[in-house]
């Protein structure tokens, strides 16, 4: 039984008379631990699965499984518990509140779960603990995605899901930001799954699931994942 | 612009049409109270100015101090610029309904104005024809014109009358120590209509002479009722006046020189009339006091007559019963004497019926024995018959034996044969006449034998034998006889018992007869008994009913004595008073004049222009601010929605299309919605707000229907206004977005610069604070607008609330501070309406000393009361009516009168060093304490006074002074016709039922007295002020239904584009898991706490926007409550939080609504 189980998932979108399949029968699964990417082409309907797998979003058929508990079927409160307790996510464009310092953003995310980490901590780990009193627009990209990725973490999530984490910010950036990804899962055993377009990234899973066209093109995996500072795109 | 932006604009209406219908909404409401509340004044104009055109009110009316002659008509008539001249008579009197004076509100005696209707008019009029001469006519609401003389039409408003007319009542006119007849020729007359008047707008009536100095209401009635030969008004329309605006400067000034005209030719006329006058009148006064004289005389003989008769009859009534006494005991006494008399007659009757029954008795005794001898008369005629038959046969004996001793002597002597024949021969035949009883025939046969034979030895001794049988023969028959006599003496015996009998029987018969006679006698006299009885007493009968007729006359007599007495006195009265009135009439010659006068002196005429221009002065300010409001609500949308679509603009601008015909599509969305809004407000506006605020105000107005017309020009005023405002916002939410350059508008929008909030400073504050708090706080002030205009919003909605309410309150106050309340003005309960001294008899401190002993009365004081118009020197333009009360007892007043000042608290003491006036008064005269004010005469002159003090007052308008004063002011003593009265603790304690039938009672008591009329408590002013005020709740309705809709568009719209802004952070806080209602209040937590800042600031805003209303909307005679009650305050914050928390729940459910994915899938 695999952490994750994706079962035949059909996500269906109506536009007026065409329906179009975001998800189009996707079956996979991702073991506990796992550094896992999922690539495919613009439109090939990998944030629709990261959507569905975070638990912002459902399917139209299929099932979808974590940690052995059955996420298609869950309701709306359930659902939102799911996204409490259990998933951290980290987005494209950071959606810090702007209104909010990097510690009360993460704090907004601690604030609402008991067995959240502490959230100065979380941020020293990211590397920003001396920029906690700062608001989101006096933090550069990289720093913005950094506060993401800790408010993510500090809830303590059993998943973390990242939505082209990198897409917003430079090629050094970025691979910093991949660096703190993939040590996390490393050193915590927290399970990553990584959305993003960038093929040269697929080398540091440990498994790379291809989409194409809503399906599940190929699924590999990575017994030698390689380390982020070695890869170049 | 190109089609395609065209449908661009046409969809996005469609797609984001709450935002559309919420820029609509907040224009339809702000034009609509602009546009409404701008409307009203003309529109109150308007209707003033159709009314006073359909029923042709009069401009110039004029009343001259001793009346206008037909030539006076004449003249005027021929005075340039006249059209038409109306000549009117009039007059003011007293009203009676069901023999009960009419009392008003404040406790006189009602005044109603007598006015004549020109009945050929009248009908003209009804008929179509539109007579200019025919002004100030009648606008019949209810019931039909008088068909006959002694019909009237009746005022439709009385508001001060505690009595209410109604159609089929009858009213007696009675006049002011005047006698009607005079001037009416009849004095009781049926109302058939109700009717108003353009002659009185208000409800009003101005002043007059008689009474309490109040003008109660009019009738109108048949102009043939009255006989005076002169007219007291006349009625001018001045050719083309109509063709100005009523109340406008144009028409005062077109007017105003056939006013002057008219007082040029005023002069002569009066001197002309006067000398008519004087002419008439003075020998009429002359003839007229000494017709008086001889007639009060006259009266006092007739009536000293009266009075003896009177004296009679209640001798008689008095002594009556002794002589009725005296009369029952002679019928008595005679009654008992015939009864006496009957008694002996009885007796005697008695006793004869005792002798009948004893005479019957022996007659029975006698008739017992005498029956025994049933024969004995016969038995004695036999017996008598036997006894002369014994007699006879005695006798015959006798002679027998006579003649045969005769005989025989003769014989013997002789002694010859043939002597003893011869004699035996006669013996023989008298022996013969006795054969068969002494002498035998054998003896005859031996005697004729012996004559023949004739031995004469045998004849002599058969004659011896013959004679010794005669002899015994005799003595039988002397033994016979004897026997039959003893017989006959029985027999006569018998007979005498039969005599007795007889005699009894007589008697009998005569004791009958007596007893018959006296028994008739005794019927007679029993008879005659019963019918002296009878008649007796039917005398004493009559006599007892002469008296009792003549006790119960004696009772009346009194009563109608004095109703006589009355009459006459009345009749003296009137004749008195005719010559009195004539007096003056003529006194006031020299000073008499002509009252020659525009619309303005018409009372309430001038009110009304005022309060229509005050809705223009609150125009001025309140729809300022839903402009305001709807201004910045349309910007803050507008620019939302140009953030939200900054891409789409950069991209058009990338392609080529021009700023402005980019802007054009945001013009076009603003200005189709100010256009829809506009259409619906103005739709509202126009009708809801004039037909409100005339409501309100009808309750001081009499007018037609107000009329709503469409304003044209505010519509447009308020179309370009608003549009300007909305089209203003679009155009500045453009006006930056549009300025960039299209890379960067396709950018996403860099976020808002986070900002450290003042508190953050406040170290040890802001510590303290949990994370929410600091969330709500950062929230609060990033959007500063916002942040203002939901306050300003909210504040609105609450200030808006709390006027309205306030306005409620304040008037409600009215009768509670002037009346009812604890510390109310009017301490006393009740007035009590004196009769007048001379009628009664009985002076004003008799009658209070009277009031004070009833144990119903805590305390009562004499008071004075004169209705006046006063002014000052600084406003003499403001002229408003003012009573004058002077009490009886100077110190006293205080008890009854709150004498304080409002605002200072001070409080006075009524002294003669300067009068006490109301407050309202003293402000609207601009009068402070040691000013001059001033009350003008009927004869118009002014009486100048010096104030004081301004005391706290609510109704009306007074001047408390002393009675010194008075006199010394006024140069005459002032008479006390009021007591007023304070009822006892006891009274007041007892609930409501009791309370209410112990003061009818006290009423009804202190009514009967001759020296007092009527009795009006302060209940029945309270009661007539509430029902007034009633009316007022419309313009109550109207803030509070702005204030709701205000808050809730402006919140609603706020909320919303608050949310709209923030869907990116809800959805990330979202997707981080936060429940439903963590979101919720992550958004309401700073609607709440705005909320909470907008009420507060709301009120404060609200006590000064509430006095302001108060000032303009207060009308004349009353001074608005200036506080607002606590329970308005709550009720105002209650709704305006109600309304909060129903656009939260809106909201809410869009909260609900995010999508996650939508809202963060958006490059921002």
């Amino acid at each position: 039984m695999s952490f994750i189980e994706f079962d035949g998932v059909y996500k269906r979108y109506q536009m007026g008379e065409i329906v179009i399949p975001a998800a189009d029968g996707v079956t996979f699964s991702i073991e506990q631990g796992e550094f896992c990417v999922i690539t495919g082409p613009s439109g090939a309907g990998k944030t629709t699965i990261l959507n569905i797998l975070g638990g912002m979003d459902d399917c139209d058929d299929g099932k979808v499984r974590v940690a052995g508990d059955l996420v298609s079927g869950y309701n709306r409160k359930r659902l939102i518990e799911y996204r409490r307790f259990e998933v951290g996510f980290v987005f494209q464009f950071y959606n810090l509140v702007p209104n909010l310092t990097a510690l009360e953003n993460v704090e907004l995310a601690t604030q609402i779960s008991k067995k959240s980490l502490d959230a100065q901590k979380v941020l020293e780990r990211v590397g920003l603990g001396d920029r906690l009193n700062n608001f989101p627009s006096q933090l550069s990209g990289g720093e913005q995605q950094r506060v993401s990725i800790a408010r993510a973490l500090a809830k303590n999530p059993k998943l973390l899901l990242c939505d082209e984490p990198t897409g917003a910010l430079d090629y050094t950036t970025g691979k910093q930001i991949l660096k703190l990804l993939q040590d996390t899962s490393r050193e915590t055993g927290m399970t990553v799954v990584v959305v993003t377009h960038n093929q040269a990234v697929t080398p540091i899973a440990n498994r790379i699931i291809s989409l194409r066209s809503g399906r599940v093109h190929r699924i590999a995996v990575n017994d030698n994942p390689v380390s982020v500072e070695r890869i170049e795109w | 612009m190109s089609k395609a932006l065209f449908k661009d604009v046409f969809r996005s209406i469609i797609r984001t049409r709450n935002r559309f219908l919420s820029i609509a909404a907040i224009v339809a409401l702000g034009i609509s109270v602009f546009a409404g509340i701008k409307a009203t004044a003309p529109n109150l104009k308007d209707t003033a100015e159709k009314y006073f055109y359909d029923y042709n009110l009069s401009d110039i009316s004029i009343v001259s101090t001793i009346g206008l002659s037909e030539n006076d008509i004449y003249k005027i008539s021929k005075v340039s610029g006249v059209e038409a001249v109306m000549p009117v008579k009039s007059a003011d009197v007293f009203i009676e309904v069901d023999g009960k004076k009419v009392i008003d509100i404040e406790g006189a005696q009602y005044v109603c104005r007598a006015t004549s209707l020109n009945m050929d008019m009248a009908t003209a009029f009804q008929n179509g024809v539109n007579d200019a001469a025919y002004m100030n006519r009648p606008d019949l609401l209810e019931g039909a014109y008088p068909k006959q003389e002694n019909e009237c039409l009746i005022d439709s408003s009385a508001v001060t009358s505690t009595h209410k007319f109604a159609i089929g009542e009858t009213v007696t006119l009675t006049g002011d120590n005047e006698n009607l007849k005079n001037k009416l020729k009849n004095t009781q007359f049926t109302i058939v209509g109700i009717v108003r008047t353009p002659m009185y707008i208000s409800v009003e009536r101005g002043n007059t002479l008689i009474g309490s100095g109040k003008l109660g209401n009019f009738i109108f009635i048949p102009e043939t009722n009255f006989v005076t030969d002169y007219y007291t008004h006349a009625f001018i329309s001045v050719a083309g006046a109509f063709g100005y605006k009523a109340f406008s400067p144009e028409y005062k000034a077109y007017v105003e020189p056939v006013i002057k005209d008219l007082e040029a030719i005023s002069e002569d006329r009066v001197r002309a009339r006067a000398m008519s006058l004087s002419i008439e009148l003075a020998p009429q006064v002359e003839r007229g006091e000494t017709e008086l004289a001889a007639k009060e005389i006259e009266a006092e003989q007739k009536l000293a007559e009266a009075r003896e008769l009177v004296k009679q009859i209640k001798y008689y009534a008095e002594n009556g019963d002794e002589e009725l006494a005296a009369k029952k005991e002679e019928f008595e006494s005679s009654l008992s004497d015939a009864q006496r008399r009957l008694l002996s007659g009885r007796s005697e009757y008695n006793a004869g019926l005792a002798e009948y029954n004893r005479k019957l008795a022996e007659y029975r005794a006698a008739k017992a024995i005498a029956d025994q001898y049933p024969n004995a008369r016969a038995d004695y005629a036999r017996a008598k018959y036997d006894l002369e038959e014994a007699k006879k046969d005695l006798d015959e004996a006798e002679n027998a034996l006579n003649e045969t001793r005769r005989l025989l002597d003769q014989a013997g002597e002789e002694g010859n044969l043939s002597n003893y024949v011869v004699v035996a021969q006669a013996v023989a035949r008298v022996l013969a006449g006795r054969a068969g009883e002494s002498i035998s025939p054998e003896t005859l046969e031996q005697l004729q034998q012996a004559i023949n034979e004739e031995n004469a030895q045998q004849v002599y001794f058969i004659l011896e034998g013959a004679q010794r049988a005669l002899e015994s023969e005799l003595n039988k028959a002397k033994y016979e006889y004897q026997v039959k006599e003893m017989q006959l003496e029985a027999a006569a015996q018998d007979i005498k018992k039969l005599d007795e009998l007889e005699a009894a029987e007589k008697k009998l018969r005569e004791a009958e007869l007596k007893l018959n006679a006296g028994s008739s006698e005794l019927s007679i006299g029993e008879l005659t008994l019963n019918m002296r009885q009878m008649e007796l007493k039917y005398e004493l009968t009559l006599a007892e009913e002469k008296l009792a007729q003549a006790k119960a006359k004696a009772k009346t007599a009194d009563e109608e004595y004095a109703k006589k007495e009355a009459e006459v006195r009345q009749q003296l009265q009137n004749a008195r008073h005719d010559i009195d009135n004539a007096k003056k009439v003529l006194a006031s010659l020299d000073s008499a004049a002509w009252s020659v006068d525009g619309r303005d002196a018409l009372p309430g005429h001038v009110e009304y222009d005022q309060s229509a221009d005050n809705m223009t002065a609150f125009s001025a300010v309140f729809p300022v601010f839903f402009f305001f409001i709807a201004a910045v609500v349309s910007l803050t949308t507008m620019t939302r929605m140009v953030e939200e679509e900054r891409v789409q603009l950069g991209t058009l601008k990338a392609l080529g299309y021009t700023s402005g015909a980019i802007a054009a599509k945001y013009l076009i969305y603003a200005t189709l919605a100010t256009l829809i809004g506009t259409v619906l407000g103005l739709a509202i506006g126009f009708v809801l707000f004039p037909v409100s605020i005339y409501n309100a105000y009808s309750i001081m107005f009499t007018t037609p229907k107000i009329i709503l017309a469409f304003r044209t020009r505010y519509a447009l005023i308020g179309l370009i206004l608003f549009l300007a405002a909305v089209s203003s916002g679009a155009i500045l939410a453009c006006r930056s977005a549009l300025a960039d350059n299209p890379s960067k508008l396709m950018c996403p929008k860099a976020p808002k610069k986070g900002k450290r909030v003042f508190l953050e400073r406040i170290g040890f504050i802001w510590k303290r604070m949990s994370f929410n708090t600091k969330v709500t706080a950062r929230n609060l002030l990033r959007n500063k607008r916002r942040f203002i205009m939901t306050l300003v919003g909210i504040s609105g909605c609450t200030a808006l609330l709390l006027t309205g309410l306030g306005i409620k309150d304040s008037i409600s106050s009215i009768s509670k501070n002037q009346f009812s309340g604890e510390n109310a003005v009017a301490k006393y309960d009740a007035q009590i309406v004196l009769n007048d001294r001379n009628v009664s008899g009985i002076s004003p401190e008799e009658t209070l000393a009277g009031v004070k002993e009833d144990v119903r009365v805590k305390d009562a004081i004499l008071t004075h009361m004169r209705t006046l118009n006063g002014s000052s020197e600084r406003e003499p333009d403001t002229v408003l009516p003012v009573s004058i009360l002077v009490p009886g007892n100077t110190e006293d007043l205080q008890n009854f009168i709150k004498l304080q000042n409002r605002k200072t608290g001070e409080a006075y003491t009524l002294n003669s060093e300067g009068v006490l006036v109301s407050e309202k008064f003293a402000a609207k005269t601009k009068t402070n304490p040691g000013d001059e004010i001033f009350v003008t005469l009927n004869d118009g002159s002014n009486v100048n006074m010096k104030v004081a003090g301004v005391v706290e007052n609510y109704a009306f308008h007074y001047i408390y002074m002393t009675k010194e004063l008075y006199t010394q002011t006024f140069g005459e003593e002032p008479v006390f016709d009021f007591i007023t009265a304070k009822l006892s603790d006891n009274i007041k304690s007892m609930d409501e039922t009791e309370r209410n039938a112990e003061k009818t009672k006290l009423a009804t008591d202190l009514a009967k007295r001759d020296d007092i009329s009527v009795v009006v408590y302060t209940d029945q002013a309270v009661n007539t002020f509430n029902k007034l005020l009633k009316g007022l709740d419309a313009l109550v309705f109207i803030f509070v239904g702005s204030a709701g809709a205000l808050a809730f568009v402006v919140l609603y719209n706020l909320s919303n584009i608050n949310i709209n802004e923030r869907l990116r952070e809800l959805a990330t806080i979202k997707v981080l898991g936060f429940y439903d209602r963590e979101v919720a209040s992550y958004v309401f937590r700073e609607n709440i706490l705005l909320t909470a800042l907008g009420v507060a600031s709301g009120i404060l805003i609200g006590i000064p926007l509430h006095k302001f209303v108060i000032n303009i909307a207060e009308v004349n005679i009353v001074m608005f409550g200036r506080s607002i009650s606590w329970l308005s305050m709550v009720i105002a914050t209650s709704v305006t939080v109600v309304f909060a928390i129903i656009v939260n729940a809106l909201m809410r459910q869009k909260l609900k609504k995010i999508s996650m994915v939508e809202s963060l899938k958006s490059v921002e």
